[in-house]
């Protein structure tokens, strides 16, 4: 069955486009099928994936003008399948904002038979707390709604005022049983991350991910290498970090773990 | 000249073929010598014989000598190794070699093969007793007053008839025929129980030890005294003694032993505020700052609430250092004016000025894990009644034994015994005893024997027999919740040990567990064992010199027939040896104890009889941990009593040989076999003499082998996983998977984990060797100091699978490793003996290996050269 992972952030700058690229990576590494979807305006994702800047192709490209969506389909050197979003024009830019629901209900409805039966799509959002209804047919339709913060007071004032709120799809329980918290960019030799790690370890329990992404410079080293985190640096800690959320993304799945997602 | 250029190259193929063989290259006279025999092949010989290229048969026949590179006597080896092919061996008997192997292995595969095809049924016999008494409904038997009766009457029966077959067994005298079948079948029932789980099959094999030793007892005790002689009577009566000590020992061991408790932990209640305050105290004397701080940061960082414990150093002392740091970190300093009663007093000074329901005890080198509390509190909790709780003593650094025979991890220490099975065992019978340290007191009872006991120098044990006589009950906690140092040099441990010998003896005076009141039985035995087991020092010395009683001075000590000795001491060595090892193997391998019995016999052997004696008198001495050993050293003064000991066994076994020879027939059985006693007694010894070599220990922090996954950041802001390989208080190791491009001296940051934070120090590099890096720790502050240990010594789980690499004893593998220990001694005596001995030692050496080298060999045919002399050549390498 396909498993599909929204990705998005709290305000932005967390690393949730980051955390898709490689988590593709990881998965990909464990002989897993992905595919990825970018759906911010900025469409960096596509740099991950070794993409040169002068491509302007993409998704939402293709459904603005009509063309095959499948057309958008990627794929980067180290095999991982993608959709960039595209550079749309000014025109384009103002057709999409105010058709925006249609457009992902006609995402949603393309992905959903493609990539194969144990394909996991990985589809990176933004503007995601504010804009809920918009992404409604994607989010009923996601198994993990995965929640990028960084441990520090703007995140977590965030949290309490946004995600926590009544109008949130966190106040909805079925949305609630899926959403998952990952901690990025954590800095261990900051007192203040540790702390902020600490109140949110204390406050979000298991909706908080058991794994927690480093900092690292390596992850900028290799964006301006064109290249993935797992070439560029193996041994580097986000390197390894990568590797265990994405085999806890296996274990999440895993039959012993969810019964009802297996049959 | 004569010969023609094809020939001549041809010559110097073969040459360099014997050169390769025994990777050298040829002399002048080595040439001339395979120039002679090349062209003899040549000329005289078929170019192959026996399947063999002529040229190479000096390599098959004489293995042994280097024609390429002939010397001195290899003229001599040669023409012993004609002869000897020409009239001994005339044709190869590797065949025939490989047949007998076969054969013999046929043989034991048939036999093992018999005692295998019982082990299913008895296995499927086993599991139906343990099960039927599993199943036993208790609460219908103490309903039913007739299934009562009648079980009564059928345990009765049962045992009275029992009683009446083991009577049979041990006192039925038979003849020597009579008695091989008897042991035959001892060691065949042994030999197929031996392998089943379970405790069944243990209970059944302690059976048959009891039988055979009691029997050999009975024997002893009635058919080989010699009333005629009154010196054989007396020197036996005395070896006798011992061997009834022994056998006193061994019921005792059993009865402790035969059913470990394994206790667990048990849950706290939910909420932290029903949990208990307690008061931990931490008795010092002389031991080194850094060693107390360690175990200070430990304990501040344990998982109990902040506000219930208070910890207190109580420092008999008074370093101004100490009171300087415990007021840096915020813990109590408590020095007494006078220093009466040792630690015994100390402990009782500072329980008169705290007041929790709780006292923990620790010495300041034992390191707590943080869950210690967590795991022990629940068990006080649950029994109002308990009164103690012991957990087991766990070393991170090697004892004397380990260090000094270099055997650290591979085999069981000395203290595991005790801590891993007797403890255990003690505690199904309520006797688990306080061991000073790692313990959690209860403070109602502690203070109703007033106080940790100041009358022996073991107040440990004496207090907790004191609370047990009140009616109160003990518990042992067999996990490594907590890891500390253990003794430096031998000598330190031969001092600890002479402290506790001489504190159990004085109990066994002052408050005998036999006679105490308010005891239950199996308290008294357990006591009973744990003071006896001290007194082994005369008993000991007594078996390292029977035999030379005999060979030397033509003493019957034992007066009976060689072979009725052997058919009645085998059967009792021999099962308490199968059973010792199935109970007691995954802590102690079979005949280490020896060893370490040796070791300190001789001065045990004084202090604990003025104690029995004298009780009140003796002092208190404090066991020195955590020094250097500068340079490795000999301690002869250690040694000396085991090198007389080791003189006149010499003298025992030269003239023993002397008398097998030119002595008078009849006696040649007894002369083998006290012969071969006094062998084992040598070996023994050696293992004692080997131990007194203090091997150099210059790291001042010990360090912690483990495997846990690390996290290095780099000032750069570079973060890299990697693998912790061992740590110390100092700093750590550290592997990574690729060499990094950093060099030493530079700074950076370690990630450590502890529970579900992770805490980041400051290192710098002090070497790189590839992947490995040394990290020495920079300045920390108090806090970090804490962290530290947390992620380190303290984490629940370092401890858990330390030690597990080789722990199943193989009873003959073990007796080989002890020889080879009791070798190694003889070996490092000769090494620092003095100059003479040492050379004439080694030139005789040198001599006998000489001629030894003239020897004959066997030869080879069916191999091939090059992997013939492949592990030859290693061997010169």
């Amino acid at each position: 069955m396909m498993k599909r992972m929204i990705i998005a952030g709290l305000k932005g700058g967390e690393g949730a486009t980051t955390v898709t690229a490689n988590l593709a990576n990881a998965l990909e590494r464990l002989n897993q099928q992905t595919l990825s979807v970018d759906c911010t305006k900025m469409n960096l994702l596509r740099l991950h994936f070794s993409t040169p800047i002068q491509n302007t192709q993409g998704w939402a490209v293709n459904v603005m003008n009509n063309t095959a969506f499948y057309k958008a389909a990627y794929e980067s050197p180290e095999g991982v399948a993608f959709f960039p979003f595209g550079e749309l024009t000014v025109e384009e830019t103002n057709q999409f904002k105010t058709s925006k629901k249609n457009v992902f209900n006609t995402l949603t409805n393309e992905l959903t038979p493609l990539g194969g039966n144990d394909c996991w799509q990985l589809v990176l959002l933004d503007d995601f707390i504010e804009n809920k209804e918009i992404y409604l047919s994607l989010l009923d339709s996601s198994d993990i709604i995965c929640l990028v913060l960084t441990p520090d007071p703007s995140h977590y004032n965030l949290l309490h005022n946004k995600v926590f709120s009544r109008e949130s799809f966190f106040y909805q329980k079925e949305y609630r049983i899926k959403t998952k918290f990952l901690v990025n960019q954590f800095h261990p030799e900051a007192v203040v991350s540790c702390d902020f790690l600490m109140v949110l370890q204390q406050e979000l329990h298991d909706y908080l991910l058991p794994v927690i992404l480093h900092y690292d410079v390596a992850i900028v080293e290799s964006l301006a290498n064109l290249t993935s985190l797992s070439i560029y640096a193996p041994q580097s800690q986000s390197s390894h970090d990568f590797q265990a959320l994405a085999y806890w993304c296996l274990s999440y799945f895993s039959p012993e773990n969810h019964p009802s997602s297996s049959l | 000249m004569l010969y023609n250029p094809s020939i001549v190259k041809h010559f110097k193929q073969q040459r360099r073929f014997y050169e390769q063989c025994w990777q050298s290259p040829s002399s002048l006279m080595g040439r001339a010598v395979l120039w002679g025999w090349f062209s003899f092949c040549l000329f005289f010989l078929k170019p192959k014989v026996a399947g063999i290229r002529s040229w190479r048969l000096l390599l098959h026949y004489y293995p042994h000598i280097n024609f390429s590179h002939p010397s001195l006597l290899d003229g001599i080896r040669f023409i012993i190794q004609s002869l000897w092919l020409l009239i001994v061996k005339q044709n190869s008997i590797s065949k025939k070699h490989v047949n007998v192997k076969a054969g013999f292995k046929k043989i034991y595969g048939a036999v093992s093969h018999c005692f295998n095809v019982p082990l299913h049924f008895m296995m499927q016999k086993k599991n139906v007793i343990e099960e039927s008494v599993s199943q036993i409904n208790m609460r219908l038997f103490h309903q039913n007053k007739i299934i009562q009766q009648t079980h009564t009457m059928i345990i009765y029966l049962g045992v009275s008839l029992v009683v009446v077959l083991i009577l049979i067994c041990i006192m039925v005298p038979l003849t020597l025929a009579a008695q091989s079948i008897f042991i035959v079948i001892l060691w065949m029932l042994a030999m197929m129980v031996r392998r089943l789980p379970g405790r069944f099959p243990s209970l059944f094999l302690i059976a048959l030890s009891l039988l055979a030793s009691t029997r050999y007892i009975w024997w002893r005790s009635t058919s080989t005294l010699n009333w005629d002689e009154p010196i054989g009577l007396v020197l036996g009566g005395i070896l006798l003694m011992a061997e009834i000590y022994a056998w006193i020992i061994l019921i005792l061991g059993y009865f402790q032993n035969m059913w470990p408790l394994n206790r667990k932990p048990e849950p706290l209640p939910v909420d932290p505020k029903d949990w208990p305050v307690i008061d931990i105290m931490i008795p010092t004397l002389n031991e080194e700052c850094h060693i107390i701080k360690t175990t200070i940061y430990a304990l501040l960082g344990i998982d109990w609430p902040k506000n219930k414990l208070n910890i207190y150093i109580l420092d008999d002392g008074n370093r101004e250092d100490i009171k300087q740091f415990s007021k840096e970190v915020g813990v109590h300093y408590l020095a007494r004016p006078t220093h009466e009663g040792a630690k015994a007093g100390n402990i009782n000074y500072a329980l008169a000025r705290s007041d929790a329901d709780f006292v923990a005890v620790f010495d300041c080198d034992h390191i707590p894990t943080r869950a210690f509390f967590q795991l022990t509190m629940g068990i006080f909790l649950n029994d109002p009644k308990l009164a103690l709780l012991q957990t087991a003593h766990h070393f991170f650094s090697p004892d004397p034994f380990e260090r000094n025979l270099a055997n650290f991890g591979h085999v069981p220490n000395e203290s595991s015994l005790f801590y891993g099975l007797t403890q255990d065992g003690n505690d199904l019978w309520n006797s688990a005893f306080f061991c000073g340290s790692c313990a959690i007191l209860r403070r109602k009872p502690l203070e109703e024997v007033g106080g940790v006991a100041v009358e022996t120098v073991t107040e440990d044990a004496h207090t907790s027999l004191k609370m047990h006589r009140l009616g109160y009950r003990s518990a042992y906690l067999k996990q490594p919740i907590s890891a500390g140092l253990a003794t430096e040099t031998l000598s330190a441990h031969v001092a600890q040990r002479i402290r506790w010998a001489r504190g159990m003896a004085q109990i066994f005076r002052i408050e005998n567990p036999l006679l105490a009141k308010g005891l239950k039985w199996q308290q008294r035995l357990c006591y009973l064992n744990a003071m006896l087991h001290f007194l082994s020092g005369i008993p000991r010395i007594v078996f390292l010199t029977a035999p030379l009683f005999f060979l030397l001075f033509h003493v019957y000590v034992i007066y009976a027939p060689a072979l009725a000795i052997i058919l009645y001491v085998l059967p009792h060595m021999m099962h308490a040896s199968i059973t010792n090892s199935r109970m007691q193997g995954e802590y102690r391998h079979s005949f280490w104890g020896e060893i370490y019995e040796t070791v300190i016999a001789w001065y045990i052997a004084r202090p604990t009889t003025i104690a029995l004696f004298l009780p009140n008198k003796g002092f208190f001495n404090v066991t020195e941990k955590g020094g250097l050993v500068l340079k490795s050293y000999y301690d002869w003064t250690l040694a000396t009593p085991y090198l007389v000991l080791v003189g006149f066994n010499i003298a025992g076994v030269l003239y023993g040989i002397y008398r097998l020879g030119w002595g008078p027939s009849g006696e040649i059985g007894s002369v083998s076999v006290n012969l071969l006693w006094t062998l084992y007694n040598l070996f023994i010894l050696g293992g004692a003499v080997a131990v007194a070599e203090e091997t150099k220990q210059v790291r001042e922090n010990p360090r912690v082998a483990v495997n846990i996954p690390v996290i290095i950041r780099f000032h750069s802001g570079h973060v890299i996983a990697a693998i912790m390989k061992n740590f110390s208080l100092g700093g750590l190791s550290i592997v990574t998977s690729q060499a990094l491009p950093i060099e030493a001296g530079q700074k950076l940051e370690v990630i450590l984990t502890g529970g579900k934070q992770e805490f980041i120090f400051p290192l710098r590099i002090i070497y790189r060797q590839n992947k490995l890096l040394g990290l020495a720790l920079e300045t920390l502050s108090p806090q970090q100091h804490i962290d530290y240990v947390q992620c380190t010594f303290a984490r629940a789980d370092t401890w858990v699978q330390w030690q597990r690499g080789s722990r199943t004893d193989k009873p003959l593998m073990s007796l080989q490793q002890v020889l080879e220990v009791g070798g190694k001694g003889y070996q490092r005596l000769w090494k620092h003996s003095p100059r003479v001995i040492f050379y004439s030692v080694k030139y005789l050496l040198r001599l006998i290996a000489v001629i030894a080298s003239l020897r004959p060999r066997p030869i080879f045919i069916n191999k091939k050269v090059m992997d013939y002399y492949a592990p030859v050549m290693n061997e010169h390498n």
